[in-house]
């Protein structure tokens, strides 16, 4: 992380008594209070944050931002806290900017199948306020009980069903971001282009790094007529894997493809006995929705597809209370895996499917190799992987050992093609993994637009990119392949 | 004016890298199709990037596909249909000139989109990775091959519609989706703009999965090729899928929100929307506005902004708007549109309009600081189509 600064620490009680001005009630820095905001999801780092502000309103918000740009005090925006790339991860000499409380739900627009929330909203709330009208919100990341819209939009999440409904960015029309000076720019609105440079796509993902979200327009959806899930076991997981691929060229986008190897499936039985195939070494799980001829025959077509990809047993929900009960274990499964182990990491590559045989079998070897087990829980029709690595962290060596065996997993699908991260961030967790996947001049061209939106780099610096690049007047530091002008100079 | 024709994309960079030493400026082009599409730019020079053609990897079973950026739309999307496959956001050529094809590039550039972007989405939607030149010359890419990808900034999002104002692209990564057999349409006859544009709402609401939502007024049927006989307006609902369905899906539709409702003819169907998407009623229009719109605003903009003729799509949130002479300034359909919630663009006018009015709906100030930053994030001499979206940037 960056070196805390001094001057800024020094200052803490001033720079406490201003917020407290700002947002009376809304100040945390008592010392015990701030270890409850010490991490987010990614609980192996922690660190207390140099005071909390719990901002009630936009304008507010706007207030914080600008007092700690004119005290160049850096500022850590967080939702839910349910980051598990280190998203939220405070910063000793940050302040962490908590959108909690700004939770209303300010207009649900059904003529305009839009909803217009507060950042602090959970993404379930969304749907829960219109599931009556038969309309819903899209993106589902499995935190979605706990997790804010506001949260969603820095993190661009995804969910079980990106496959045919994408992620956060494909299902937004508006954002108002406040920027660092303070002021406020809104972004899109009810329509269904923004006009201009598409700016909200160029936010949405970018780890808080470029602006506050402080409200949001949603896009809802009508709920399909009909949604139906079916399992399928396998003798091995590459099987599984060469259905999803066979799936999808056959023309057919199911709203979701999930894959479960035998580790996991062991874990949820246990832990809520879903009556998962016994004899199976993997399952798929695939959920068609839509109108209800189009599913019936759809999954007929699924059933030979698994047959022919050499599925062992084949089942479909004819009931809400059926399809449930094959999302039970698939649902429970990080929980589950959380009781077999003290500790998890849990890795979020995405890789070509065709790749899933090769990868998943690589996987398994490397297990053996660093001597931990590994879960595979999966998004398959997206080929995005989240190998759940076991370990223990009061075991010497362990931490460093999942962390070895995690970013050797990210390697490698970065090898087959695939990213370093589908749906989690690069928060901290990643950050120094990114050359991996990008050559200097392409984190250089990302970073100038840091520079455009933040060019003293005071929100949320130390994720996402390895180094902290300077700005400079005009535009940015030009960097050519990877030579920065001056290099003896020194550069904050 | 010089004009450049490199052959590959490191003779393009050096091009560029040049220009911006010299201060130098260049109008990024494929085959020109879009020449009078944004404001009029002066450069000194002409950056011509059709030579930079031809598709590098196609996966259908990833539904992937890596190209070109000089790679002819035409050729992308036969190449697709070979394989049952097509770009879910339905781009049409919009050339102003028949002698100018499309290319990939250019189509995505400039944000084309057709009528099933009201459920699949735009091209923003569909480019998941590319290859760029920045305005120093620098090559540098961006997203992806995989769909669900959050690492790093999502740039294909800010390379759609930027109308080359920021990087010329050479490569591109799109989306696949599997190509539906022919289409169903139900026709609603002689509805009120309000009440079609109720009924598309309505059907946009509903779970019947309608791929097209269109409301069509005498004048702009007098226009099209299809045969409509006399009604006053047709709003067409089309449905996409397998043969199966359709049958069932038009008749619940039917049965719920239209009881007037009949089938076309699939011939009719086909090239009702062909013709649509080529914006067929508008080939020889003078002045033509592409208006983005909150879907429930769409009548009461039309309304006000009295137009010669028009198109209702996406259930509202787009209209096609024709004035036959200068009837309305661009300030007035502006200010209209802004003061509904959406934005308009001068998708069509005179060298001199476009010269003069704004083409693009201004923004606030801080949202122009913002984009003039962004712009220097990746161009700072100012090399790419100079003006192109707004005046000085």
């Amino acid at each position: 992380m960056p070196e805390p600064n001094k001057d800024v620490l020094r200052r803490r009680p001033a720079i406490v008594e201003q917020l407290r001005r700002l947002v009376p009630d809304g100040v945390v820095a008592d010392q015990d209070a701030l270890a409850a905001y010490d991490c987010d999801a990614l609980t192996a780092y922690r660190q207390k944050p140099l005071a909390v502000v719990l901002p009630r309103s936009a304008d507010e918000v706007s207030a914080v931002l600008a007092f700690c740009h004119r005290e160049q005090v850096r500022v850590v925006p967080r939702g839910a806290g349910t980051s598990l790339s280190g998203g939220a991860f405070p910063l000793a000499d940050g302040i962490l900017l908590g959108l909690s409380r700004m939770s209303r739900i300010l207009e649900i627009d059904l003529e305009n199948r839009c909803a217009v929330v507060e950042p602090g909203v959970t993404n379930l709330a969304i749907t829960k306020a219109v599931e009556a009208q038969d309309f819903y919100y899209a993106p589902d990341p499995s935190s979605q009980v706990a997790c804010s819209i506001g949260g969603n939009v820095a993190e661009n999440s995804g969910g079980i069903h990106c496959l045919k409904y994408g992620l956060t960015t494909n299902n937004l029309l508006g954002v108002e971001l406040a920027l660092i000076g303070g002021e406020r720019i809104r972004l899109g609105g009810k329509a269904m282009e923004a006009g201009g440079l598409d700016l909200i796509g160029l936010v949405t993902g970018s780890e808080g790094l470029l602006g506050v979200v402080t409200e949001v327009t949603v896009r809802l959806l009508p709920k399909p007529e009909i949604a139906r899930a079916s399992l399928a076991g396998f003798p091995s997981i590459e099987e599984a894997g060469r259905c999803v691929s066979s799936i999808i060229a056959s023309g057919l986008i199911p709203a979701a493809m999930e894959i479960m190897d035998r580790f996991a499936m062991d874990a949820v039985e246990t832990y809520c006995a879903p009556g998962y195939p016994r004899d199976a070494a993997a399952m798929l799980i695939v959920e068609l929705d839509g109108v209800a001829v189009d599913v019936a025959s759809a999954l007929r077509r699924v059933e030979e597809i698994a047959r022919a990809n050499g599925a062992i047993s084949f089942s479909t929900s004819n009931s809400e209370a059926e399809r449930a009960r094959i999302w039970l274990g698939r649902k429970a499964a990080f929980a589950a895996a959380g009781r077999i182990a003290p500790d998890m990491l849990c890795m979020d590559g995405t890789i070509p499917r065709r790749e899933l045989p090769r990868v998943l079998s690589r996987i398994r070897e490397m297990a053996k190799h660093y001597d931990l087990p590994v879960a595979n829980v999966f998004h398959a029709g997206d080929g995005n992987l989240h190998p759940l690595i076991m370990f223990d962290v009061m075991r010497e060596g362990d931490l460093e050992k999942a962390e070895k065996f995690g970013a050797d997993i990210l390697k490698l699908c970065v090898e087959a093609g695939g990213v370093l991260t589908g749906e989690h961030g690069v928060g901290i967790e990643k950050r120094d993994l990114m050359p991996l996947m990008f050559a200097p001049e392409d984190l250089a061209q990302q970073e100038r637009i840091k520079c455009a939106f933040d060019p003293d780099a005071l929100l949320n610096p130390g994720k996402v990119f390895p180094s902290l690049s300077a700005c400079v007047e005009g535009g940015a530091m030009h960097v050519h392949k990877g030579r920065l002008p001056f290099p003896n100079l020194p550069r904050l | 004016m010089e004009v450049f024709e490199p052959a590959n994309e490191a003779d393009a960079a050096a091009i560029v890298s040049d220009a911006a030493v010299r201060g130098r400026t260049l109008a990024i082009e494929g085959l020109g199709s879009k020449r009078g599409l944004g404001r009029p730019m002066e450069t000194t020079g002409v950056l011509k990037l059709a030579a930079l053609s031809g598709i590098i990897v196609y996966e259908p079973d990833e539904l992937v596909i890596t190209l070109r950026a000089g790679t002819k739309l035409r050729d992308v999307e036969a190449a697709l249909a070979e394989k049952n496959q097509c770009l879910a956001f339905e781009p049409a050529s919009w050339s102003f000139d028949a002698a100018a094809e499309a290319t990939i590039g250019g189509t995505v550039a400039a944000g084309v989109a057709g009528t099933r972007r009201v459920v699949l989405g735009g091209a923003r939607d569909h480019l998941i990775g590319f290859r760029a030149i920045n305005g120093q010359g620098d090559v540098f890419k961006a997203g992806g091959r995989v769909v669900k990808n959050v690492t790093g900034y999502d740039l294909p999002k800010l390379a759609a519609g930027s109308f080359g104002t920021l990087f010329a692209m050479t490569e591109l990564t799109l989306r696949c989706y599997p190509r539906t057999e022919v289409p169903t349409s139900l026709v609603v006859r002689d509805l009120s703009v309000a009440q079609g544009c109720a009924l598309l709402r309505k059907a946009a609401g509903s779970a019947w999965e309608a791929t097209g939502l269109c409301h069509l007024p005498r004048t702009a049927l007098d226009r099209l090729g299809t045969q409509s006989d006399a009604a006053q307006s047709l709003t067409v609902i089309r449905f996409e899928g397998s043969a199966e369905s359709m049958a069932a899906r038009a008749k619940g539709f039917a049965q719920a929100l239209a009881p007037d409702a009949s089938i076309a003819a699939d011939d009719w169907s086909r090239r009702l929307w062909s013709e649509l998407a080529q914006l067929k009623p508008f080939w020889n229009t003078e002045s033509l506005w592409r208006v983005s719109v909150p879907p429930a605003a769409a009548a009461r903009a039309l309304q006000l902004l009295r137009p010669e003729c028009f198109i209702v799509d996406w259930a509202g949130g787009l209209l096609w708007v024709e004035y036959g002479a200068a009837l309305r300034t661009a300030e007035e359909v502006h200010a209209t549109v802004l003061d509904l919630g959406g934005h308009a663009m001068l998708f069509r006018g005179s060298d001199e309009m476009r010269r003069t009015a704004a083409v693009f709906a201004p923004r606030d100030e801080a949202t122009m600081a913002l984009t003039r930053r962004v712009k220097q994030a990746f161009d700072p001499a100012g090399v790419f189509n100079p003006g192109r979206m707004y005046a000085g940037i």
